[in-house]
């Protein structure tokens, strides 16, 4: 008999269907085979399921089974297709009659004793399955939470395979899952770590604030110990909370990289992804035989910490450019091509100097003038072109971490931040910029008008400091900013004079020092 | 051009044929030209040493104008009215100066500034300072260029409007280090001076800097040591100054700074203690008519918050957070009042978020 059931495989973030054929029938010998390109994983999948069925009181057949998975020239990989070849092998057999099974979605592995183990990509699978039409899905109920707000399709969580052919069959119908609404699985939302902890560090807080409001890339100069990894972590926590696309977009890229937590649902958190500076530049733009995501992209909608830049090789750094310009990584294999989105904010920190102590007022620096330009000169150009804000985080002295004093909390931040992108939001409504930062020229010229004392002032900070054209632009965009944060329509004299003291690196801080 | 002196220019580029070689042929001969048509007399000439000279017989008089010219350089031969008067009377002055830039006549007041190339902030600060206060009293300052105090002295005697000389290591046309190029193209616009002993091309060799700083401290009556390491190359430019009889100035430093144990040693021994550039003044008795002070014009008014800040610190530089807990501004206005003041230089931004007014140390 020839029986059909169906499944989806994951290519990149996006799932492809693929119809799981059985026939069983003849021979006198005892033969399972399963054809149409399954890889290592899905060809084990056969003693699985030979065990899952006994185990669940079926009958493997005696005789020749085949399982063909087509279209027969896609690559299948994971281990997804086992509840769809025993269902379809026991439909094949008519041990139980089942119904309607062409057009239910069947996800997931298979322990030895039949139980159900989750799977990755769950997510992005039921979202393609959903476009395409499939209107119910039977899967793991490990990953139904991660499902749980993916509206238009009913849901079934099983929890082995004797469950879901009941399910299927009529008998024991399965209790469909609960669609949870975006804001319930918002108020499961845990706090990151809140501004509040970090004391003192006013300079540096306020430079997360901008750079959060206008989604500006941001640099921390500061010693070993400063706080600067304390004050990226809190970044996430002061960025207005994720939309449910927004939601949606990020989880199915984490689910598609299998690195959803078990029984997690939507990600409400913005991700914070810190990859080591010895990370290669596959392992940050993606790569791999099936062209996984890279941290670029897993940060997406969140925050790509780079700590300790000038140690990442220059190749590397080098290769964020597109991605973070274009808001996505294009990751071609000979085997596989993806494209995922990565617009991430790169939030990164480095030294001042060699030793760590230029500057510090505890420690003397021992690095030479001409030490403390190579250690700078690591960053290529054309990257520190694209960090906007450039700023100087010091020790908080120990009086100060003692004194129990007031801070203000995320959330405060959280809602000047938020009132700020409101004003973006309405200013490039029809246009495809989201945030200040993604402005270009023709958009500055538009929507960044100055006053005359603001340009004038602009002028000779530009003359004093020898400052270039592109430093002149990304001063003006970190004003427009500013002038948003404080509700203003247009860029006056105290924006621009902000802006400036955010540009550390343009001011040759380190080369100035001479008049010390 | 005469052919010996064309001979002498293409002898200072001799990488095999050195000072004492050129000495020795000198007093043999008489004249290099001579020596070059008699070189088989010569038996003390190294291989390469022949190979060298004989190459220089055949570049024409013409050939060497043609590349003086090129790369704008001049030349000054040591018997030359214009040589440099108290370098000239040193134990071993170069044979000729190749240089660009103006070249002093008369009675030249020189202070030379020596240091450490991995400097501290507190050195490069007070050399800046000292340099400037010097130069704004009309005495030359001379260094050798490299990075660090020497690069600090440069800038602080430019920043006072004065002179100052730099000799390198190398030939004018290899300036080192690179880095220090657009410093060196300053000194020339500004009525300043580069030396080279070495030929036009010739390359940076390690031994060449201790030689050279014998020009440095020879060039000028005082030596002014700020910040060295044992051993340091510095402390030759101040060996030479003490057996060509100049005055050797030290700047102390703090006592648990790596670069301080030497000036302090030094200061021990009988060398000048140095704390500003009065200190020299006063020490070589030199008077000086002090140029009038230019006010210092302040582009803007004041608001209320500017003004609290500057009365803040007047008293003492102040780091930002002790700013924002004394005026009360929020983080947001403290940045840009900050900001502002820094454009119309009345105030100075530190490493370390640390403000003051600007001239004062």
């Amino acid at each position: 008999m020839l029986s059909r059931t169906l499944c989806y495989t994951l290519q990149g973030i996006e799932g492809a269907p693929v119809t799981v054929e059985c026939f069983a029938g003849g021979g006198n010998q005892f033969q399972f085979i399963i054809v149409g390109l399954p890889d290592t994983a899905v060809k084990e999948s056969r003693d699985r399921v030979q065990a899952a069925l006994k185990n669940s009181g079926f009958i493997m057949p005696y005789g020749h089974t085949t399982v063909n998975l087509s279209p027969a020239d896609l690559k299948k990989e994971g281990s997804l297709f086992d509840l769809p070849i025993a269902v379809s092998i026991i439909a094949a057999t008519q041990q139980v009659k089942m119904y309607a099974m062409e057009h239910i979605l069947l996800l997931g592995e298979l322990g030895l004793d039949g139980r159900l183990i989750p799977v990755k990509g769950a997510l992005p699978l039921v979202i393609s399955a959903r476009t395409n039409g499939v209107k119910q899905v039977v899967l793991p109920k490990d990953n139904a939470p991660e499902v749980a707000s993916v509206s238009g399709i009913e849901v079934y969580p099983a929890g082995c395979l004797f469950d879901v052919v009941a399910h299927l069959s009529g008998k024991a119908l399965i209790e469909k899952q609960q669609q949870l609404s975006y804001e319930d699985c918002l108020k499961k939302a845990e706090v990151s770590l809140d501004l509040q902890m970090i004391r003192g560090q006013h300079v540096a807080k306020r430079a997360l604030e901008i750079a959060a409001s206008g989604g500006h890339n941001m640099l921390m100069i500061g010693t070993p110990g400063s706080g600067k990894t304390m004050l990226a972590r809190s970044l996430p926590g002061i960025l207005p909370l994720m939309s449910e696309a927004e939601s949606l977009e990020t989880t199915r890229i984490y689910s598609s990289a299998g690195l959803l937590p078990t029984g997690m649902g939507l990600m409400t958190q913005r991700p914070f992804r810190t990859p080591h500076h010895t990370a290669s530049a596959a392992s940050l733009i993606g790569g791999g035989t099936d062209a996984r995501p890279g941290e670029v992209s897993l940060a997406h909608n969140g925050v790509l910490f780079l700590d300790e830049m000038p140690e990442y090789p220059r190749k590397v750094l080098d290769a964020l450019r597109q991605p973070l310009e274009d808001g996505f990584a294009t990751v071609s294999r000979v085997k596989a091509r993806a494209r995922y989105q990565s617009r991430c904010m790169l939030v990164a920190s480095m030294n001042p100097c060699p030793c760590g102590y230029y500057g510090s007022k505890v420690r003397q620096c021992r690095c030479g003038s001409h030490e403390i330009r190579k250690y700078l000169d690591r960053i290529s150009g054309p990257l520190l072109d694209r960090i906007d804000i450039q700023v100087e985080v010091d020790a908080v002295p120990i009086e100060d971490i003692i004194a129990k004093k007031d801070e203000e909390s995320s959330l405060d931040v959280r809602h000047r931040v938020e009132r700020a992108r409101n004003i973006q939001k309405k200013r490039f409504e029809n246009t495809n910029i989201r945030a200040n930062a993604q402005m270009d020229n023709k958009a500055l010229e538009k929507y960044a008008r100055a006053d005359d004392a603001a340009l004038d002032f602009l002028k000779k900070a530009m003359d004093r400091y020898g400052m270039s054209m592109r430093a002149y632009t990304r001063m003006l965009k970190v004003a427009r900013t500013i002038a948003d944060l404080n509700e203003r329509k247009n860029i006056t004299l105290p924006d621009v004079a902000e802006a400036v003291q955010l540009r550390t690196i343009d001011k040759k801080y380190w080369g100035s020092g001479h008049e010390a | 051009m005469k052919r010996e002196e064309a001979i002498r220019i293409l002898l200072s580029g001799c990488k095999h044929t050195g000072y004492a070689t050129r000495r020795r042929l000198k007093k043999r001969f008489g004249s290099f030209e001579a020596a070059l048509e008699n070189l088989g007399e010569a038996t003390y000439l190294s291989e390469n040493a022949l190979r060298e000279l004989n190459k220089i017989r055949s570049v024409s008089t013409e050939r060497v104008e043609e590349m003086l010219d090129k790369s704008k350089a001049q030349v000054a031969f040591c018997e030359d009215e214009n040589f440099p008067k108290l370098l000239g009377s040193i134990i071993d002055p170069p044979d000729l100066l190749l240089y660009r830039g103006v070249l002093f006549l008369g009675e030249e007041k020189a202070v030379s500034i020596v240091g450490a190339r991995r400097e501290t902030r507190y050195g490069r600060g007070h050399a800046f300072q000292i340099a400037k206060g010097l130069a704004e009293n009309g005495i030359t300052v001379v260094s050798g260029l490299a990075y660090g105090i020497d690069a600090a002295a440069h800038q602080g005697a430019l920043k006072g409007g004065g002179r100052t000389v730099a000799f390198l290591g190398s030939g004018l046309n290899k300036m080192y280090p690179k880095d220090n190029q657009p410093l060196a193209k300053e000194i020339m616009e500004t009525g300043g001076v580069i030396f080279s002993e070495y030929g036009l091309s010739a390359a940076p060799k390690p031994y060449h800097f201790p030689f050279r700083n014998r020009l440095v401290s020879g060039y000028s009556q005082a030596t002014l040591l700020i910040e060295a390491r044992e051993k340091s190359g510095t402390l030759i430019t101040v060996g030479h100054a003490l057996s060509q009889g100049r005055e050797v100035f030290c700047l102390p430093g703090p006592i648990d700074s790596a670069t301080s144990g030497v000036p302090h040693r030094l200061i021990r021994e009988g060398a000048h203690l140095c704390t500003s550039y009065q200190d020299i003044l006063d020490d070589m008795n030199w008077t000086v008519s002090i140029n009038e002070k230019k006010e210092k014009t302040i582009l803007c008014t004041f608001n209320e918050n500017q003004e609290k800040i500057v009365q803040v610190l007047s008293k003492d530089e102040q780091d930002f957070n002790a700013l924002l807990e004394i005026t009360g501004l929020e983080t947001g206005e403290l940045n840009s009042e900050l900001s502002i003041l820094e454009i119309f230089g009345i105030i100075q931004k530190l490493p370390g978020q640390i403000f003051r007014l600007m001239g004062s140390i």
